[in-house]
């Protein structure tokens, strides 16, 4: 006659057996004494564990170990992320930027009522308005047809590239915040 | 008052009530040392190595990222420590700590052992202490600080099916004696 392995009688001390497994074993113990011994002697030594001695430590112990521990001075210094701070910072940048840029436009654009603006206000609106449009004249053809396209695309790219590697560093970057 | 959680009473300690470290002491103190003192087998070395294993806990706090349970963490740095010092022992002293190995054999003091029991459960609480280190500390952590496989698997660093494996063999090695000396029949 096969007898039960060791690994199937751990296996039902811990309830791992599967509802197959179970009543095989069921059958089988029915007719061999020398498993349902060894599966009763298996339950004693796992009730006798689980019953098993705790030890504790002498009645002092939390005392004197705080008073070691409070001659050391504790300073949590959270990791900077230099990354996270990049990223930030950049957004801010050119989203300042492109609400100049628009402002500047709509701006232009309007029509040139009489109005209350002091002088000094225009002088220095048309003065950034002039300096905008010098720095990105340079640029226009960048903005133009195929390189436009080429430009755009290397965007995005860039900025699906950022968004997963934020995505990614976003478990550290939660801890570090707190 | 309700009962923090781990993570709480931490965040309060890094936010510098360095006082309240000593609810997180309270609650592992005796866990650890049991663990320890299965490990080591001696009361003093054991609350040494508990005490040296809190402050490193204490120190490295600012490394523990949550992503695992604290109880996890700390056994890990109390396992690791228990590790360190009985190496740094056999290292002074080879003979006497020839139980590191992994060898599993309780036939040499299963008789003596019997004759001091009055009963199973002193006898199995013995024989714990007769196994190898990794044996009884496995032994410790799945019993004791109901740790699950996977957490003594983490804390020890030996693969799931190891720990399965030492587990499973602990429980036989005992249950074989508990055959042999006719506890069995008793308890029938």
């Amino acid at each position: 006659m096969t007898h039960v392995s060791d690994e199937v009688l751990n296996k039902y001390i811990d309830n791992e057996l599967e509802s197959r497994e179970l009543s095989e074993l069921n059958e089988h113990l029915k007719f061999c004494t020398q498993c349902l011994s060894r599966l009763k002697a298996l339950r004693i030594v796992d009730q006798q564990l689980k019953r098993m001695d705790t030890f504790h430590v002498s009645a002092d112990f939390t005392q004197n170990l705080m008073k070691r521990i409070e001659k050391i001075s504790f300073h949590y210094t959270p990791k900077k992320s230099y990354f996270f701070r990049f990223v930030v910072a950049s957004f801010l940048i050119l989203t300042g930027a492109i609400l100049i840029a628009a402002f500047l436009t709509v701006k232009a654009s309007a029509p040139q009522a009489v109005s209350a603006e002091p002088a000094w206000y225009k002088a220095v609106l048309e003065t950034a308005s002039a300096k905008f449009s010098d720095i990105l004249s340079g640029y226009s053809s960048l903005f133009s047809g195929r390189s436009f396209s080429i430009l755009g695309s290397g965007l995005a790219f860039i900025i699906l590239v950022s968004i997963y590697i934020v995505y990614e560093s976003f478990k550290g970057v939660k801890g570090r915040i707190h | 008052m309700r009962n923090l959680s781990d993570i709480e009473i931490i965040e309060s300690v890094k936010r510098g009530n360095q006082a309240d470290f000593s609810l997180i002491i309270d609650r592992y103190k005796d866990k650890g040392f049991s663990l320890l003192r299965r490990m080591l087998r001696n009361d003093f070395d054991s609350e040494e190595v508990l005490q040296d294993s809190f402050l490193k806990a204490y120190q490295s706090l600012s490394s523990f990222r949550q992503d695992s349970k604290f109880s996890t963490w700390f056994y890990r740095i109390v396992y690791n420590s228990a590790l360190t010092f009985l190496s740094s022992k056999r290292r002074r002293n080879e003979k006497e700590l020839s139980s590191l190995e992994d060898h599993l054999d309780l036939s040499d003091s299963d008789n003596d052992v019997y004759a001091e029991s009055e009963n199973v459960s002193q006898f199995v609480n013995k024989m714990i202490d007769k196994l190898p280190e990794k044996y009884s500390s496995i032994i410790n952590m799945f019993y004791i600080d109901d740790m699950s496989l996977d957490e003594i698997s983490k804390t020890t660093g030996l693969s799931l099916v190891n720990v399965k494996v030492i587990l499973h063999r602990s429980r036989n090695a005992l249950r074989d004696l508990v055959l042999k000396h006719n506890y069995y029949e008793e308890l029938l």
